[in-house]
């Protein structure tokens, strides 16, 4: 199935993009696709969203079609679903 | 309802400034006899505070309690309006109060030249009606979130980077905070970021408004959604957010 992967902030510096289209395994996680995505984009990608387990970190807020999901969650996606991972960002 | 009992009259010079928006369907004379009555706490004062504190001076809010460290530096400028080139080098909070009782002399300024921190956010949270959060540091943005939910003070959350914003405000223990969001700091995590002034000017504008609307109890604040924009291709997205019952600061079973 195919998933449309949202980067924001931090997130999308990391891996130069902020849309990508994402080919995975129906029904994947969104854990999976993290790590999916870390590993098409690489480290600099990695270091902001997972933490040292290898699963994703909590300071990164994660929706699914606008809808915030907690990670514990971590919903079966279906395909044309968006999915968001937003590194907060402050003022200044 | 808003969170201020309107009380007394304006005076005739009042009622001439804030004409344009008494027409305001909604809020009217009420909502601005609120307004004068109100409080808003603002941390930090710069390229997304200063325009929050800005627009609240004009439109004849009470009271705002400021905080704000440092001195004016040379990059402050392009972003944080309050302060001017002739004052680089001198106290950032100084130029603040300075510019804002320009605008409106008839404003009560608490201003302090520090920034926000856990030995002084109860004290700051406890002097205002409203809390907007515009600090670049996490442990700022925490402490300020932690007082607010503690005090049952409405929260603003105002944030930036590069050319996205974003907004969300709290209803203590009612609606997401900002640990619901994000239980920790984040990674790597640097005060200087990429940001145009307009862009953080933008969102400090609708924090503004989103205060406005809270003190006066009219139209929808933006509680449980977070409002983001990207202002590369101007999309604006509505994110609806969830308290968490495990939240380590307003959780039920945290």
């Amino acid at each position: 199935m195919q998933i449309t992967v949202e980067f924001a902030a931090q997130a999308k510096a990391a891996a130069g993009t902020q849309i990508e289209n994402v080919d995975v395994a129906a029904s994947s996680g969104v854990q999976e696709i993290a790590e999916t995505v870390c590993q098409k984009f690489g480290e600099k990608l990695r270091a902001i969203l997972m933490d040292a387990q290898g699963k994703l970190h909590r300071s990164i807020l994660v929706s699914v079609n606008d809808y915030h999901i907690f990670h514990h969650e971590n919903p079966n996606l279906k395909d044309g679903d968006r999915l968001i991972f937003l590194s907060p960002v402050s003022g200044g | 309802m808003g969170i201020i009992d309107a009380i007394g009259d304006l005076t005739e010079e009042q009622t001439a400034i804030y004409e344009w928006q008494i027409a305001v369907p909604g809020f009217g004379l009420e909502g601005q006899k609120k307004l004068v009555a109100a409080s808003v706490l603002i941390s930090r004062v710069g390229g997304l505070g200063g325009l929050v504190a800005y627009e609240l001076a004009a439109a004849g809010i009470g009271k705002l309690v400021l905080y704000h460290a440092g001195n004016v530096r040379p990059s402050d400028l392009n972003r944080q309006l309050l302060m001017t080139r002739d004052w680089v080098g001198k106290p950032r909070i100084e130029s603040i109060e300075r510019r804002l009782l320009e605008l409106n002399p008839d404003l009560e300024i608490i201003a302090v030249g520090e920034n926000i921190s856990e030995a002084n956010a109860e004290a700051a949270v406890a002097e205002a009606d409203v809390v907007v959060c515009a600090a670049p540091l996490f442990s700022e943005r925490f402490a300020m979130n932690y007082e607010a939910v503690r005090q049952k003070k409405p929260f603003v959350d105002c944030a930036m980077y590069e050319m996205e914003a974003q907004i969300l405000n709290v209803d203590p223990g009612k609606t997401a905070c900002l640990r619901c969001l994000y239980p920790e700091e984040p990674l790597g995590w640097k005060r200087q970021f990429p940001v145009f002034g307009a862009v953080s000017g933008s969102i400090g504008c609708l924090g503004a408004m989103e205060a406005i609307k809270i003190i006066a109890g009219f139209g929808s604040p933006l509680y449980g959604t977070m409002l983001r924009i990207n202002m590369t291709d101007m999309t604006i997205r509505r994110l609806s957010v969830r308290r968490s019952e495990k939240c380590q600061c307003c959780g039920d079973k945290p």
